[in-house]
């Protein structure tokens, strides 16, 4: 019964959620100044690299490994992941070894950082996650993975305060390999999870922009894969999660439980229905397919089902039948457009999600109003993270321009000729640029439905 | 007999194989336990009833058919499905539960909850990990190394009889 | 080989299978992949999901470590043949000793030169302790094919390694 409690409050608070930003103020996009060391191309080229390269590879499940390194750090005494994410917010200057002590914040290159760099190596990440039992789907450590994917980034931040830049881009290939990790074959939440570690590991690229005697890093950004976090898996994940928990409702019309079988699992159930969905009310079960029964058989009819065939249908398996169609229709609607590139489908997606709820005009859209998951942030915070990458390009751009021309900055994005300048991949036009004196900003515009703390703006001068 | 002398060769490389000992595995096995304790805590948290995890079950129905049908009285009875249920721990928030760390203190909520949460708040929405809390201070000497009888004496001031080195194999 | 009491895998017994065979069977999946230390571990977690403890845990065991260990050279096999070079053993097999017969480098040497299904079969007993009928099971043999692979493996390695009949001792297993 408490269980039954606990979830029928979850289940209020549960609801399509609009994009968080849509009202959410169109306050200023956040500033980041950066001085800028020139540097001109690596030679080779490829000297550096951002993630593990193909032939360093190992077989295996990383997974094992990350759990192993989970093993390592418990009791306590290594720091939590809201001072471990303050530390890498800090400003680098006042980032300093005592802070980090205090913190109890594990730092240096030592046994579990090297494990996890071994983890990077693998090849496959499998989380054997218990998708069979849906919403009782347990994350033991997804927390705990990244507090240590956090541990990796401020390892590697470490470095570079203690000027060793070579030894830190090498190091960032850790927590970025773990970002990638975490997104496969996993659920949502972990794919957050890795966007969050790859975008913390990307910042880290700005410290060393900064950093005297530190490498550019064009072409090891421009080797990055793309998209560098990619949510297909977990998306999937979460569009069938319903099927993979409950085997029967994935065909109802083929299943073969009888009429106790069903009645068996409904009974389990407890009351549906409240917030913005076709039902208004909770109600048991039993008395949501009273209330649906009606439009279930006429919905088994007007699909060509015989009549005579839906009478004889077991009651609940009519009503599994109907609502599953509509779980169906309705979910594909919605993760359809997440297949969409973003720069065409921003828009569209974003409309989408926030005209949800007046869509949900049939009773069996009952389930999708209870779980269908906001899935605008997703796609918004993929597209962010190429976003970034690309932006972080044009930056190494400009400190190789800068290298070669006598430290100055180009007078527009286009005088840099030496490497391709990339186009903002969620527009699919240039980056804004524009030197006042001797400050350049970089920018790009905000989406329509983007948060303002997602945007991006540079103030970039030269370090004499 | 070539046999007894074979067995006699056979059982001589044998021990002369036997005689190498195996590398160490490289495992820690304090975190094997570990995580094996981890696992066999999930294992029993699996153990759900369809209906405690069916919040999003099709609406799917008991008693429609009073409505439709010609049918005779319909009596609503209570069926009870025997169902074993999880021996599920307490929730412990980071806020209240310094002390209490371990793999069988590890919390429970709602995948689809936790989720919606995230997707709202952001990731600090997640809890904060168990490795982050500090186990409780130890009130005997039991506590400090279940198992071990007291007093302890380490093997590392055992002698290795034959090598004169101290302690044993690793 | 006495069989353990069957029923719930405790702490105390999962562990001491661990003391007891984690080197060997490290050993038993060095023969197929370089990381026999993710093999064995995953195995000890899978044995600690089970819910009883299988009747013959050191058979279940190394049969598990077999599969896996097999599988991971399969993979490793197919990024080798990318790399085209034959990938050394990276980590010592045996660790050199005062009480020691044999050099282990030679040892390795002449185990390595061994047909597969012989190896695993002399690893097995030698180390792990099983009997040719458990060795059968975990390799899926007979017991009489499990002791024919045993004898041929171990002449083909009295001959690689020199041994003579070196003393005058008999030890009884």
């Amino acid at each position: 019964m408490r269980y039954a409690l606990t979830w029928v409050t979850l289940l209020c608070m549960l609801a399509p959620a609009a994009p968080c930003a849509e009202e959410a103020g169109r306050d200023e996009v956040p500033v980041t100044r950066l001085k800028l060391q020139p540097a001109p191309e690596p030679v080779p080229a490829l000297k550096y690299r951002l993630l593990p390269g193909v032939l360093e590879m190992e077989p295996g499940n990383a997974a094992t490994l990350y759990n192993w390194a989970v093993a390592k750090i418990t009791g306590g005494q290594n720091g939590n992941t809201k001072e471990l994410l303050e530390l890498l917010e800090m400003p680098i200057e006042d980032l300093t070894i005592a802070r980090v002590r205090a913190a109890r914040a594990p730092h240096g290159r030592g046994p579990l950082f090297r494990l996890l760099e071994r983890a990077g190596r693998r090849e496959d990440c499998d989380w054997d996650l218990e998708l069979s039992v849906g919403p009782a789907l347990d994350l033991p450590s997804i927390t705990d993975q990244r507090k240590l994917a956090t541990i990796a980034v401020l390892t590697a931040r470490m470095e570079i305060v203690w000027g060793n830049c070579e030894e830190a881009v090498q190091m960032l290939q850790t927590p970025l390999a773990m970002a990638r990790h975490m997104a496969q074959g996993a659920a949502l939440i972990h794919g957050l999870v890795g966007m969050q570690v790859a975008r913390l590991a990307l910042d880290r690229v700005e410290d060393l922009a900064q950093a005297p005697g530190s490498p550019n890093l064009y072409w090891a950004l421009t080797a990055l894969p793309r998209p560098l976090i990619d949510m297909r898996d977990p998306v999937e994940t979460e569009r069938h999660m319903f099927d993979l928990w409950l085997p029967d409702l994935r065909d109802p019309e083929s299943s073969r439980l009888g009429p106790e079988g069903w009645r068996e699992m409904i009974e389990q159930f407890p009351s549906l229905g409240g917030g913005s969905g076709p039902l208004r009310r909770k109600l048991t079960p039993s008395l949501v397919a009273l209330w649906m029964y009606t439009d279930a058989k006429n919905h088994l009819i007007e699909r060509g089902r015989d009549p005579d065939q839906v009478e004889a249908m077991p009651v609940f398996q009519m009503v599994a039948i109907y609502v599953m169609d509509g779980w169906n229709r309705v979910m594909d609607d919605q993760f359809k457009w997440f297949y969409v590139p973003y720069a065409e489908g921003e828009e569209v997606i974003a409309e989408a999600q926030a005209s949800f709820t007046e869509t949900l005009d049939q009773k069996n859209d009952i389930l999708p109003a209870m779980l269908m998951p906001a899935l605008y942030g997703t796609y918004s915070q993929m597209a962010g993270l190429d976003r970034q990458v690309a932006a972080l390009r044009c930056i190494e751009a400009v400190r190789l321009y800068a290298a070669l021309h006598d430290g100055e900055l180009p007078a527009s994005l286009s005088e840099i000729k030496e490497v391709p300048v990339p186009l903002n991949p969620m527009t699919g036009e240039s980056f804004q640029y524009e030197v006042v004196g001797e400050t350049a900003t970089l920018s790009a515009p905000l989406g329509p439905h983007e948060r303002a703390k997602d945007g991006i703006r540079y103030e970039l001068t030269i370090a004499k | 007999m070539s046999d007894q002398y074979d067995d006699r060769e056979m059982i001589d490389l044998e021990n002369a194989l036997s005689s190498l000992s195996p590398a160490p595995s490289g495992i820690d096995r304090d975190g094997l336990m570990f995580q094996a304790g981890q696992s066999s805590a999930r294992r029993r948290g699996r153990i759900w009833p369809l209906g405690a995890a069916a919040l999003a079950g099709a609406a799917i129905v008991l008693g429609a058919a009073l409505v439709a049908r010609p049918a005779p009285t319909v009596t609503e009875r209570v069926v009870y499905v025997p169902i074993e249920r999880p021996r599920t721990p307490p929730y412990v928030s980071a806020a209240r539960g310094a002390g209490t760390g371990g793999p069988e203190q590890a919390p429970v909520m709602d995948y689809f909850a936790l989720r919606a949460k995230v997707l709202a708040e952001g990731l600090d929405a997640l809890p904060e990990p168990q490795t982050s809390r500090r186990p409780r201070e130890p009130e005997s000497l039991e506590d400090l190394a279940p198992g071990i009888r007291w007093p302890y004496r380490s093997s590392i001031f055992q002698r290795n009889r034959s090598t004169g080195q101290p302690g044993g194999t690793t | 080989m006495t069989h353990a009491p069957t029923g719930r895998i405790t702490p105390r017994l999962l562990g001491a299978l661990f003391e007891r065979h984690a080197a060997a069977l490290a050993l038993f999946a060095r023969q197929w992949c370089d990381w026999p230390e993710d093999v064995v571990q995953q195995a000890f977690l899978s044995l600690a999901s089970q819910k009883h403890m299988p009747e013959r845990p050191t058979c279940w065991l190394y049969t598990a470590v077999r599969n896996a260990a097999v599988s991971a050279s399969r993979s490793a096999g197919r990024r080798r043949r990318r790399e085209a070079a034959v990938a050394e053993a990276k980590d010592p097999w045996f660790i050199q000793s005062y009480e020691s017969r044999l050099d282990s480098e030679a040892a390795v040497k002449a185990l390595r030169a061994l047909p597969a299904e012989q190896r695993e079969v002399i690893v097995a007993r030698i180390w792990g302790g099983l009997t040719f009928e458990h060795v059968g099971e975990v390799t899926g043999c007979s017991s009489s094919a499990a002791h024919r692979r045993y004898r041929a493996g171990m002449t083909a390695l009295r001959e690689r390694l020199g041994i003579q009949c070196l003393t005058n001792t008999t030890t009884e297993r």
